[in-house]
């Protein structure tokens, strides 16, 4: 494909680029300059570089990198193997309990991460935790059998906390083959594991990396799992670090806690330059041709009980003891293990429905979190259309702008976002447009990440096909690459709508009493202490959400397609 | 002459005669009139003598109803009367104001929605014409909304009700609008600001709390707390971050005195290497689920919340350590475009009814002292208690520098 030469419609494209990237840029770089601003934003001050010598010479500077490093790379890489080995399974082979995989991840992330990482402390707390109660009452060991507290406990969890995630963005790549080449490299007489190793993984790898990054990035500023399990343990990482200064401290340490933003944002924006420069040679991995239908179930023959044995695993150790701890925690009046039958009540239940403002906020809660969801697939399917697919001039520079608000931890981001609508007036403050705003740049990096790995997959034949067949560059794109991505972009959006209704935090700057969302309801039980109550909406999230699926399914909608034949 | 001469004692003796019976007739009437004035007189006296009494038991009467009257308003003195008829043609003054006002406030605050609204209910009752918006959050997110628009010139919050400690820094930079309430006398010193800019509504005491399944007696001194025994089964307040643990403990350094004050943190650091957790409700759920047999710094209000629900805990103060006791406050934002309103609701809020209200809320303690309440702090600690307000101004100077400190000794990280 040639470069596009300037056309009308190309300068359009680039006003949008310039518009966007405002928007986008603006909340980063008020966080940047409050970082060398000597108070904050909007108000008098000078110059400085004083936060970023405080952050120079803090003594746990070190220990917080290497925490950090340790539990981002480790959990990224627990969640990527596990979930895109899931993921294959689930998509490609005869493996049973097939559907249980795909909806299980689904349903665990509609949990706020904050709960999950509770429910993760009510088995695994080392005296109190249920699996430590029931090894030590069986075996009589006086030891816990694992200890949760500890930077290895905090980054397993948070790696099968990104599960969901990595599962989510590989599969699509997986069911988007050429099932010729698996047939090729059969009739070669490789072996399964062979045509694994050999064809399919180095074809889903740009699908992977950039599943991998974004869940590094994810992790990097993730601080639920580091604040609920890191911070007892004594375990400090940068999220906890910035959080504590921009959040716990009253007046908040905005200095501080934008340049340890700005250390995140560099080691992000590294991260990012170094897939982008990965995906650069994305023709290599183009397989979906025109010459073949879609992809074929594959056969896992001898290693079939094997496939089982790591679904049941997985099964059995994350959603299934999960779901049901929760499921137990809700029902109790506060959490004892030594008193959970004499404990129960429905009071949570209770006091999340007639929570004051929950029925105004459920409301809210569906608007913002479809506006953004649409905002964010949209944006995020055209710039990596036009970033990977039509390469125009700045695409590129396009998607790593869209990429710098994924790399700000959400309450940073939060409020960044909430310095921008209020000094740079333009009839957001106070309105759910400010979430809808907020929680769109959150998420597209998120979509971008989604599709760019089944879009690199589309052969451009298909589209230049199309373009020879007269079709103009709008047709191809709604009758070509839409049907190819539905699957993902339905995934992505999907993800996006569930995030951004149970992302507790974020919101809470900058709603108004109007525009109150449930997850600030959630947030302030949470902060009062109502923990439980707060895991008895979270489950109801879960069952709203299983309803959902259920409806979608029936309706002929599919959050994955697997291959059926 | 001799004629007239001899003439003249006749006549003298007749016009004598005259005069004597004109006299005498006019002395008699004379004195009949004054029997009869007499008379009268004594019968008006009579008169005057029963409408006296008439009317001096009918003043007796009127003072007994009254300082009936008083007494059942508790009134003791003109002075008074005087004080509050000027009150109620002020507040009459204000609700007249506060009628020409938007008839909408808006409420930033810390303290939960859920555990407000029906205070704010029963103010919205009182006066129909003023819609309260409120608007909870953090403290953090209280202080960082209010002084940002402010600093955008967008001011939004009419009043705040958020933790003491996020105030005082409210209170540093003028941003509240002093107002003395009328309630505010019934509150002791240190709950209020001496020149009006806010005054204490609930009350945020701190406490120790410990298992009852898994500890018998909780230690009695500081220094049985920072036992070995308990090495790893103490949590406590993240106190390297500079928020409410770090406050309280440089607090009570103040009290307990430097030197018994180091020796109890290097012991506890040592010895017990206690547990940190960064939310204080986290330290009582944890000892309440039976991880930790002790927790330090914790909400008084979670300790009963959680009793209540039948959790095995149950709070201590080792000897020496006083109640020590931070709060919400509740105050008017300077910008204000709806003063007399604003004034209303803190009155509201401070009254003995309003306090009431807060104080039947499970779990939050009235800060107003003479409340009966269900859980006014008289009902649930013991009389004579001694009860010290905290953070003092080193800790809210100094939180920071100590945070860091606390860390250097080994706090927190490993």
């Amino acid at each position: 494909m040639p470069r596009t030469t300037w056309q009308p419609h190309n300068l359009l494209i680039f006003f949008v680029f310039v518009v966007a990237g405002f928007f986008i840029l603006q909340p980063a770089a008020f966080l940047l300059f409050g970082s060398v601003w000597s108070s904050p934003p909007g108000r008098p001050g000078h110059l400085t570089g004083s936060n970023y010598a405080e952050v120079l010479r803090d003594p746990f500077l070190g220990r917080v990198l290497f925490n950090t490093f340790v539990f981002a790379a480790g959990s990224s890489l627990i969640a990527i193997a596990l979930g895109s080995t899931l993921a294959f399974l689930a998509t490609r082979t005869d493996v049973p309990f097939k559907k249980a995989i795909i909806y299980s991840p689904i349903l665990t992330f509609a949990m706020p991460s904050s709960v999950e990482s509770m429910g993760w402390t009510f088995l695994l707390s080392p005296r109190t935790g249920l699996v430590n109660v029931a090894f030590m009452r069986l075996t009589g060991v006086e030891e816990p059998l694992v200890n949760l507290y500890t930077l290895a406990g905090m980054t397993l969890v948070m790696g099968i906390n990104l599960l969901p995630v990595a599962f989510l963005m590989t599969a699509p790549a997986f069911t988007l083959f050429d099932r010729s080449l698996e047939e090729m490299g059969r009739a070669s007489g490789g072996g399964l594991l062979q045509v694994y190793r050999r064809i399919i993984l180095p074809l889903v790898l740009p699908s992977i990396a950039s599943a991998f990054i974004y869940c590094f990035i994810v992790a990097i500023e993730a601080f639920d799992t580091p604040a609920i399990v890191g911070i007892p343990a004594g375990v400090y990482v940068l999220t906890t670090t910035i959080y504590t200064q921009m959040v716990s401290e009253v007046p908040p340490r905005y200095g501080t806690a934008t340049a340890y933003s700005a250390v995140l944002l560099a080691l992000s924006l590294i991260l990012i330059t170094l897939y982008n420069r990965f995906a650069k040679s994305a023709d290599r991995y183009a397989t979906l041709t025109g010459r073949s239908g879609g992809s074929a179930v594959i056969s896992l023959g001898k290693y079939k009980p094997l496939a089982a044995v790591l679904v049941l695993g997985y099964l059995l150790i994350h959603p299934i003891p999960l779901m049901a701890t929760l499921a137990v925690a809700s029902v109790q009046r506060f959490w004892n293990p030594d008193r959970l039958l004499t404990n129960i009540t429905l009071d949570n239940y209770e006091k999340f429905f007639s929570y004051p403002v929950t029925g105004t906020a459920f409301i809210n809660s569906i608007i913002v979190s479809a506006s953004s969801t649409a905002l964010a697939v949209a944006v995020g399917f055209l710039a990596a259309y036009f970033s990977l697919r039509r390469k125009l001039t700045g695409g590129q520079t396009f998607t790593t702008i869209l990429s710098i608000p994924l790399a700000i931890p959400p309450l940073v981001l939060a409020v960044g976002v909430f310095w921008s609508v209020l000094y740079v007036d333009i009839g957001l403050y106070g309105t759910v447009g400010a979430l809808v705003y907020a929680y769109s740049l959150r998420y597209t990096p998120l979509v971008v990440r989604f599709l760019s790995g089944p879009m690199l997959q589309i052969h451009r034949e298909l589209e230049d096909s199309a373009v020879v067949c007269g079709g103009g560059r709008l047709r191809t794109i709604t009758n070509i690459i839409l049907p190819l991505l539905r699957g993902a972009a339905s995934t992505a959006a999907l993800y996006v709508f569930v995030r951004t209704i149970t992302d507790l935090g974020i919101a809470v700057l900058l709603v108004t009493h109007q525009s109150t969302v449930l997850s600030t309801t959630l947030f302030a039980l949470w902060n009062t202490g109502e923990k439980l109550t707060v895991v008895a909406g979270g489950l109801v999230y879960t069952v709203v959400l299983l309803c959902f699926l259920l409806a979608a399914h029936r309706l002929g909608f599919r959050v994955l397609q697997p291959t059926t034949r | 002459m001799a004629a007239s001469t001899a003439k003249t004692p006749l006549l003298l003796s007749v016009a004598a005669l005259v005069v004597s019976i004109i006299v005498a007739g006019y002395a008699t009437a004379i004195t009949q009139s004054a029997q009869s004035i007499q008379g009268e007189t004594s019968r008006q006296v009579k008169d005057v003598r029963t409408a006296l009494d008439d009317i001096s038991g009918r003043i007796s009467s009127l003072e007994r109803l009254v300082s009936l009257y008083a007494k059942a308003a508790g009134i003791d003195s003109p002075q008074q009367a005087e004080l509050i008829v000027k009150q109620r043609e002020e507040l009459q003054a204000r609700v007249d104001a506060a009628r020409r006002e938007s008839g909408r406030l808006v409420v930033y605050g810390s303290v939960d929605y859920a555990d407000i609204k029906s205070t704010l209910d029963a103010f919205q009752a009182r006066y129909p014409f003023i819609q309260v918006v409120y608007e909870s959050m953090r403290p953090p997110e209280v202080y960082t909304r209010v002084s940002s628009e402010l600093s955008a010139n967008k001011p939004t919050a009419d009043l705040v009700l958020v933790s003491h400690t996020t105030g005082i820094r409210f209170a540093q930079e003028k941003r509240y609008l002093p107002y003395v309430s009328p309630e505010a006398a019934s509150y002791p010193d240190f709950l209020r600001d001496k020149n009006g800019e806010w005054t204490a509504a609930v009350l945020l005491p701190i406490a120790f709390v410990y298992n009852t399944d898994k500890v018998k007696q909780p230690p009695s001194t500081l220094e049985a707390l920072t036992d070995p025994q308990w090495a790893g089964k103490v949590i406590m307040h993240d106190i390297t971050l500079g928020t409410t643990g770090t406050q309280y403990l440089v607090s009570l350094k103040n009290i307990i005195g430097e030197s018994r004050f180091n020796s109890f943190v290097d012991r506890l650091v040592k010895n017990v290497k206690p547990t940190l957790d960064i939310s204080v409700s986290t330290v009582a759920e944890k000892v309440a689920s039976g991880e930790f047999h002790i927790g330090l710094i914790v909400n008084l209000h979670d300790v009963v919340r959680l009793k209540m629900q039948g959790a095995p805990i149950e709070y201590f103060l080792p000897t020496d350590v006083p109640l020590l006791t931070t709060f919400s406050h509740i105050a008017i934002i300077s910008t204000t475009k709806n003063p007399n309103s604003a004034k209303l609701l803190v009155d509201f809020i401070l009254s003995k009814e309003g306090q009431t209200i807060i104080g039947n809320t499970p779990v939050r303690f009235p800060a107003r002292p003479d409340t009966a309440a269900r859980f006014s702090l008289d009902k649930i600690v013991p009389a004579g208690l001694r009860m010290v307000n905290y953070p003092d101004d080193e800790a809210i100077a100094k939180a920071r520098d100590w945070a860091a400190r606390f860390k250097e000794m080994g706090f927190g990280a490993k």
